[in-house]
């Protein structure tokens, strides 16, 4: 290595790079893949983010390259592991795994999902649904608060892709997340395409759900490609992360930050991975939608006089 | 961080404390033999749907282990392969929220499996690329070269060295170093590829950031396994000769010490 985040001079942890805020602008999920090219030239994506899971082990080359990633870009951390949503004690490795990261990193956000992803010590590998009872809001907010303590910061949580609706879900999906995130005191990162997918599976209007999302709490926003089920009996979509970014998940987004002005912007795409030019044109259409939408917030359409 | 737990308790005062109870009913049924399996009170369209996140953790898991052992898959065949990752899936006991290093215990697995029996070779390889996988993911430390050695040259049979934290020796019966190479990416596949039949061993390191894979014959093999246990140089050295009468130390120890398995030494006892 030739530079380094840390400076090892004493053994302690000293950021040479100062922490700052994600900007309010277009992030993608980094991918080994597109390495070159975005330490050649990562425009116009400002940021990165990553599943720490992928970087909990003690060495090598993939935490090499998250240094080298970090010393150029803000970075987010997050998760699909710690089953905030699984109503049983979180494992106790995990978080300091977890933490560990956060100390050598220093992202600028962390986050994880409303969802579940274990179950007595068996890792289920997928992000499962969270009933939406008093019961599961409960141990989701001890959950949620177990982490802050554990990282030392404010974490954001994602509200989940639905395939189904629960017979135990007991109130509206947005009074369970709203409610989780008063209550803990965390901040929501909104996945748009989520929103979307789970109002086409289950039957709602998408731009009900949108609409009653409070700005102040919502820290940042996901953007990502969705699938039909190949299943032909069933209509219904599943969430791949594999194509662009739908057109009306465009128009819900637009919608969104219209409303609570730019929030950092993320560009998923994990399965079936394009070059880097079709990540980088996703991240420039969600640059445009943030451009277009302070440009008419400051040009009010003139009256017509009559 | 303030919180406000809200108690336990549904708006009739009765206790509600049935989460468990439904996350345990929903992974047993993900996991259930029955691929049309669901969790008690599902309507007909969320039965349907469940399939879906059952889909999602098998596939996760299933694909997190041919990640890991890609040889392996191709050597027994995709379709023999996601039906054994499924019984694994099942068999394997606790594990981390981490796929990284998924598929410790595959090896083992392989080996008490009776359908693995007339490949005997496979659960051999199965435990280099799980190597080849740890060593990847090892923590990093600098490696002692033969520069490092430079004025020690007529001490070297007390020297003890101090094994690089990827190093890792793969000892067995079978050609496990060629096969594993015949079935890399990348390598050609028109035509067959002459496996010699014979014991091979496997020295795994990551001097840098890129994981080497080295062949060791009898004699060496001894003599790493030794060094990496150890024992001084001497000592490996009488070892070794005893496997081999014919051991020439200097390239063995030349070639050991370029492969990067060694983070350290000390001058031991004068």
């Amino acid at each position: 290595m030739t530079a380094s985040l840390t400076d090892k001079r004493d053994g302690i942890f000293q950021p040479v790079v100062a922490t700052a805020p994600l900007p309010a602008r277009a992030g993608v999920g980094f991918k080994a893949e597109h390495a070159s090219d975005v330490f050649e030239n990562a425009d116009p994506v400002s940021w990165f983010e990553v599943h720490p899971e992928n970087y909990m082990v003690s060495g090598g080359p993939r935490l090499q390259m998250l240094t080298q990633l970090r010393e150029r870009f803000p970075l987010s951390l997050h998760g699909v592991g710690l089953s905030l949503g699984g109503g049983e004690p979180l494992d106790k490795n995990h978080l300091r795994s977890l933490r560990a990261l956060v100390d050598r990193f220093e992202p600028a956000q962390v986050s994880e999902h409303i969802a579940w992803s274990g179950h007595d010590g068996k890792y289920l590998a997928d992000l499962l649904p969270t009933p939406l009872t008093l019961a599961a809001l409960a141990d989701l907010v001890n959950a949620i608060d177990e982490v802050q303590n554990a990282v030392g910061r404010r974490i954001l949580i994602e509200n989940p892709t639905s395939y189904l609706a629960l017979p135990q879900n007991a109130m509206p999906e947005t009074d369970f997340i709203m409610a989780a995130a008063r209550q803990s005191g965390c901040g929501l990162l909104i996945d748009v395409n989520n929103i979307f997918i789970s109002a086409y599976n289950l039957g709602f209007d998408a731009r009900d759900y949108i609409d009653v999302l409070p700005a102040d709490l919502i820290g940042e926003i996901h953007l990502a490609g969705h699938e039909q089920d190949a299943d032909a009996r069933d209509d219904v979509l599943i969430d791949t992360h594999s194509r662009p970014v739908a057109s009306p998940v465009w128009a819900l987004y637009w919608r969104l930050i219209d409303r609570i002005g730019a929030k950092p912007t993320l560009i998923e795409w994990d399965n079936d991975i394009p070059d880097w030019q079709v990540l980088a044109h996703e991240a420039a259409l969600a640059n445009a939608i943030i451009d277009a939408s302070e440009n008419c917030a400051k040009k009010p359409l003139r009256k017509v006089a009559s | 961080m303030t919180v406000t737990v809200q108690a336990r308790h549904d708006a009739n005062g009765a206790k509600n404390d049935d989460n468990a109870g439904f996350h345990r009913a929903f992974a047993n049924a993900l996991m259930d033999e029955n691929p049309a399996a669901f969790p008690a009170g599902f309507d007909p369209q969320a039965s349907r749907r469940f399939a879906i996140y059952r889909n999602n953790v098998h596939r996760g898991l299933q694909e997190a282990l041919a990640a890991a052992y890609p040889v392996v898959k191709t050597l027994v065949g995709e379709g023999f392969f996601y039906a054994i990752a499924a019984q694994y899936m099942r068999a394997e006991g606790k594990r981390t929220p981490s796929l990284a290093l998924y598929g410790k215990g595959f090896a083992r697995f392989l080996a008490q499996h009776e359908a693995i029996a007339p490949v005997p070779y496979i659960p051999d390889v199965a435990r280099l690329e799980r190597a080849w996988l740890e060593a990847l993911h090892e923590a990093d430390a600098p490696v002692t070269g033969a520069t490092d050695l430079a004025g020690m040259e007529n001490r070297l049979a007390a020297l003890h060295f101090t094994a690089h934290p990827a190093a890792r020796l793969i000892v067995s019966d079978f050609p496990i170093v060629s096969l594993w190479r015949a079935n890399q990416p990348g390598v050609e596949k028109s035509g067959s590829v002459a496996i010699p039949d014979r014991a091979e061993t496997a020295l795994i390191t990551r001097p840098h950031f890129k994981v080497q894979t080295v062949m060791l014959d009898a004699g060496a093999c001894v003599f790493a396994r030794a060094l990496l246990a150890g024992m001084s140089v001497g000592a490996a050295y009488e070892g070794a000769v005893a496997q081999d009468p014919a051991f020439d130390v200097t390239p063995v120890f030349a070639q050991l010490l370029a492969s990067g398995m060694f983070c350290g030494f000390t001058a031991g006892d004068e």
